[in-house]
C-alpha cells in the first residue's frame, strides 16, 4: 500500500483531567492511518478508549478537562491537535463527517429534520441559496433511500423512528461530501433488521462516493462485514492492526483471539462458550506493564514491566504483544 | 377480536403437548390503552401481546426472540404477575395461577424469578451487596438462624462468581458483568425452580456475556432451573435455548425446537432475522446475500388484520392481508404461522 493516507494518527494520548491531583489516561500512544476510500473499523469493548479516539479527531472533548500530551492527527498537510478552533470548525462536518451512536439524542428536537439539514450546508458555504439547499437535502435525503423525502424534511425528529433517524443522519454527514466518515457505534442501538438496511446504505454510499470511513463497534459480526482494516483496542491501548481477513483469521493478540472465540458461533456450536476471565480493567487502576496481563493467558515478566513496542509480523500487520510468535504458532 | 382469539385457541392446541410442561402460557394478551376519548375511555389499543400461547418443560430454556416492540418483554411481565393479562392463563406445575389474590401467590413469587437486562438500574444503590442477595431469603423466612443466612448469603456469591469478601460493598462499587452476578444470585436465592431473564445478557460486552451465559447453564443443570431467555440476539439465544419462539408484534409467527427453527428458518420473518443478524467468522468467499426488509415494524397500536408481517414480506399476497394465517406443521416440533406452509 503506498498510497498517501488522508489521515494519519501518530502516538495519539488523550488524557482527562478530573481533579487537581487525578488524571485520567484514557488513551496511549495510538497510531494509525486511514487511506482514501477505506473503510478502518475499531474494535473493543467499553471502556477501551475506542470512542474517546474517534472524538480526538475532531477534537470534541472538553477543551479545559482534556489534555492531548503527546501525538499528531495529520489530515491533509495540518495537525488536528493543534489547529485553531476556527480552522477545525470548517473542517467538522465538512471535509470530516461523524455518525454517532443514538440519532435520537444527536437532533435537535426543536427543528424539522429538514432545517437542521439545511443549517448544516449554510454553516459551511453561506452564500447557497435556501432553494439550492433545499434541493440538495432533498436529493441527499433520496439517496438514502428514505421513502417520501418531502414529508420526512418537513417533520420533527420525534416523530421517526430510529432507523429512519440514523438515516437522516448519514444524509446529514454526506451532505458536505466529507472525505472521511466517523462512525461510533451506528447501529448499536437499531434492531437487527433496521441495522442490517442501514449497513447495507453505508457500503453503498461508500462505494459511490469514495468517502473513507471509520467504523468504531463493539460487535465482531458487525466489523467483520464493513470493514477492510480492522484496529483492536484494550484498556485505552492498541492491540493489534492488519487487514479484516488477517486479523480474524489469524489473530495475534490474546486479547483479540478470547474476543473471537467469546463470540457466540452459530456454526460451530459447542455447549460451554470459552471465555476470558475476569473483567476489563477501569482507567482507575490499570494494570502496570500491559493492560491484559491479568487476564492474559500468555502474560510473561515482561508483560507485567512494560508495554511491548509495536511489531510487525507481516506486510500491513502490526501487534503490540511480547508474546506474539508464541500466540501465533498456537494456531 | 374475541373471534380472532377463539380461532387461535383451537388451532393452537393442536399442538399443544398435553402433559410434559412446567410452565405453560394459554392465549396471553396484553392491550394497553393508547388513546382515550375525553372521559377517558380508550379509544384505541397497543396490543403488546395477542394470543401468544407456549409451554415450557421442567428443566429446559425457552428462547424468545423479536425486534423491539414485538412484546417479548411483556409476555415476561406477564408470567411474573408484572402485568394482569388482558385475556388467556398461565399454568404453573399444572395449577392456573392468573389473577390469583396477593396471598395465594405468594408460594409461586419465590419459585419464579426475574432477572433484568439493565444491571445499573436493578440494583438499590443503597443497599450491600450481600443484604441484596439475601434479601428474598428472609423476605420468605428460608434461613432460621444468623449464621445460616449468612453462609447461605455467601454460598451464592460463591456460586455466582462472587467474593464473599465483597458482601458489604455496594453496587456502584462493582462492574456491568459483577452487577449482572449480583442479580442473577439474588434471583437464585429463593430456590427457584423457574427464572425470566429478560434481556439478561444483552449490556454486557462479548467477552463479559460468555462468562454470564456459562454461569447460568451451570445452575440450570445443577438445579435443573427452567428458564425464558428473552432476547433480540439470536447468536446467544442458540448458545442457550432448546426451543424458540419468534414473535412478530405481538404474536408468535414461529415456534420450536432450537435445532429445527435454526436449521429450516420456515417464516419469512425468521429468514430475515437470521439473515440480518451478523455473523462471525465471516462467510469465506466475500459478503453473503442479505434478505433486506422493506420499511419499519408497524405500530402496534390497532395492527391490520390478516398477517401482521404482510407489508414487509417479499411473499405477501392478498389473501395475506385479509386473513389472518393460521399455524401449520413443517416438520417435528416445528411449528409456523404463514401461509406458505399449506
Amino acid at each position: 500500500m503506498e498510497r498517501s493516507p488522508l489521515l494519519q494518527v501518530e502516538d495519539l494520548s488523550v488524557d482527562f483531567r478530573i481533579d487537581r491531583k487525578t488524571t485520567l489516561h484514557a488513551v496511549q500512544d495510538v497510531s494509525f492511518s486511514v487511506y482514501p476510500g477505506e473503510t478502518l473499523g475499531i474494535l473493543g469493548e467499553s471502556g477501551c478508549g475506542k470512542s474517546v479516539t474517534c472524538m480526538s479527531i475532531l477534537r470534541l472533548h472538553s477543551e479545559r478537562a482534556t489534555r492531548y500530551p503527546r501525538g499528531k492527527i495529520l489530515f491533509e498537510g495540518g495537525d488536528l491537535l493543534t489547529m485553531p478552533e476556527k480552522e477545525l470548525r470548517e473542517i467538522r462536518g465538512g471535509k470530516i463527517g461523524m455518525i454517532f451512536q443514538e440519532p435520537m439524542t444527536s437532533l435537535n428536537p426543536l427543528f424539522t429534520v429538514g432545517e437542521q439539514l439545511m443549517e448544516m450546508l449554510r454553516v459551511h458555504s453561506e452564500r447557497i441559496e435556501k432553494r439550492d439547499a433545499y434541493e440538495r437535502c432533498l436529493e441527499a435525503v433520496r439517496k438514502v433511500r428514505i421513502p417520501n423525502p418531502e414529508r420526512i424534511l418537513a417533520s420533527y425528529p420525534f416523530t421517526l423512528s430510529g432507523g429512519m433517524l440514523q438515516r437522516v443522519m448519514i444524509a446529514m454527514a454526506m451532505l458536505n461530501r466529507p472525505r472521511l466518515l466517523i462512525c461510533d457505534e451506528p447501529t448499536t442501538a437499531l434492531d437487527v433488521t433496521i441495522q442490517a438496511q442501514v449497513l447495507d446504505l453505508m457500503n453503498r454510499l461508500k462505494e459511490e462516493s469514495g468517502t473513507a470511513i471509520i467504523f468504531v463497534t463493539h460487535d465482531l459480526g458487525v466489523i467483520s462485514e464493513m470493514s477492510d482494516r480492522v484496529m483492536v483496542m484494550y484498556g485505552g491501548r492498541k492491540c493489534e492492526e492488519g487487514k479484516a481477513e488477517e486479523v480474524f483469521t489469524a489473530p495475534a493478540h490474546p486479547y483479540t483471539r478470547g474476543l473471537i472465540a467469546s463470540y457466540p458461533n452459530p456454526e460451530h456450536f459447542q455447549q460451554r462458550l470459552p471465555m476470558i476471565p475476569g473483567s476489563v480493567p477501569s482507567l482507575w487502576d490499570l494494570p502496570a506493564g500491559c493492560p491484559f496481563n491479568n487476564r492474559c493467558p500468555y502474560a510473561s515478566a515482561a508483560c507485567l514491566e512494560r508495554f511491548p513496542a509495536a511489531e510487525r509480523p507481516s506486510e500491513g500487520r502490526e501487534v503490540l504483544c511480547h508474546e506474539w510468535k508464541k500466540v501465533m504458532s498456537d494456531g | 377480536m374475541d373471534e380472532r382469539a377463539n380461532s387461535f385457541f383451537q388451532d393452537d392446541n393442536v399442538y399443544l403437548r398435553s402433559n410434559d410442561y412446567f410452565l405453560r402460557a394459554d392465549g396471553l394478551t396484553m392491550h394497553f390503552p393508547a388513546k382515550t376519548d375525553r372521559f377517558g375511555r380508550p379509544v384505541s389499543w397497543i396490543h403488546a401481546a395477542d394470543g401468544v400461547s407456549f409451554q415450557v418443560p421442567k428443566g429446559k430454556t425457552m428462547g424468545v426472540v423479536g425486534e423491539s416492540g414485538c412484546g417479548k418483554s411483556t409476555v415476561g411481565k406477564m408470567l411474573m404477575n408484572l402485568y394482569r393479562p388482558t385475556s388467556g392463563r398461565i399454568y404453573y406445575d399444572g395449577r392456573d395461577i392468573t389473577g390469583l389474590s396477593a396471598r395465594e401467590r405468594r408460594p409461586y413469587q419465590q419459585k419464579m424469578q426475574l432477572v433484568w437486562q439493565d444491571p445499573y438500574s436493578s440494583l438499590d444503590p443503597r443497599m450491600h451487596v450481600g443484604d441484596i442477595i439475601g434479601e428474598g431469603l428472609r423476605n420468605f423466612g428460608l434461613t432460621s438462624t444468623r449464621e445460616e443466612y449468612r453462609e447461605r448469603v455467601f454460598e451464592l456469591m460463591r456460586k455466582c462468581g462472587l467474593f464473599p469478601e465483597e458482601a458489604n460493598k455496594f453496587p456502584h462499587q462493582f462492574s456491568g458483568g459483577q452487577r449482572q452476578r449480583i442479580c442473577i444470585a439474588r434471583a437464585l436465592a429463593t430456590n427457584p425452580e423457574f427464572i425470566v431473564l429478560d434481556e439478561a445478557v444483552s449490556a454486557l460486552d462479548v467477552s463479559i456475556q460468555a462468562q454470564i451465559v456459562n454461569l447460568l447453564k451451570d445452575r440450570q443443570q445443577e438445579s435443573s432451573l427452567t428458564y425464558l431467555f428473552i432476547s433480540h440476539d439470536l447468536n446467544i439465544v442458540r448458545y442457550i435455548s432448546d426451543e424458540v419462539i419468534v414473535m412478530y408484534l405481538g404474536q408468535i409467527v414461529e415456534r420450536g425446537t432450537m435445532e429445527t427453527v435454526f436449521q429450516t428458518r420456515a417464516h419469512p420473518y425468521t429468514q430475515a432475522l437470521f439473515s440480518a443478524t451478523p455473523v462471525f467468522p465471516p462467510v469465506p468467499g466475500g459478503k453473503k446475500e442479505r434478505i433486506l426488509l422493506e420499511g419499519d415494524v408497524l405500530s402496534p397500536v390497532d395492527p391490520p388484520v390478516g398477517c401482521r408481517f404482510a407489508g414487509r414480506c417479499p411473499y405477501a399476497t392478498e389473501q395475506c392481508r385479509k386473513e389472518e394465517p393460521l399455524w401449520s406443521r413443517v416438520e417435528e416440533n416445528h411449528y409456523v404461522k404463514c401461509r406458505l406452509y399449506p
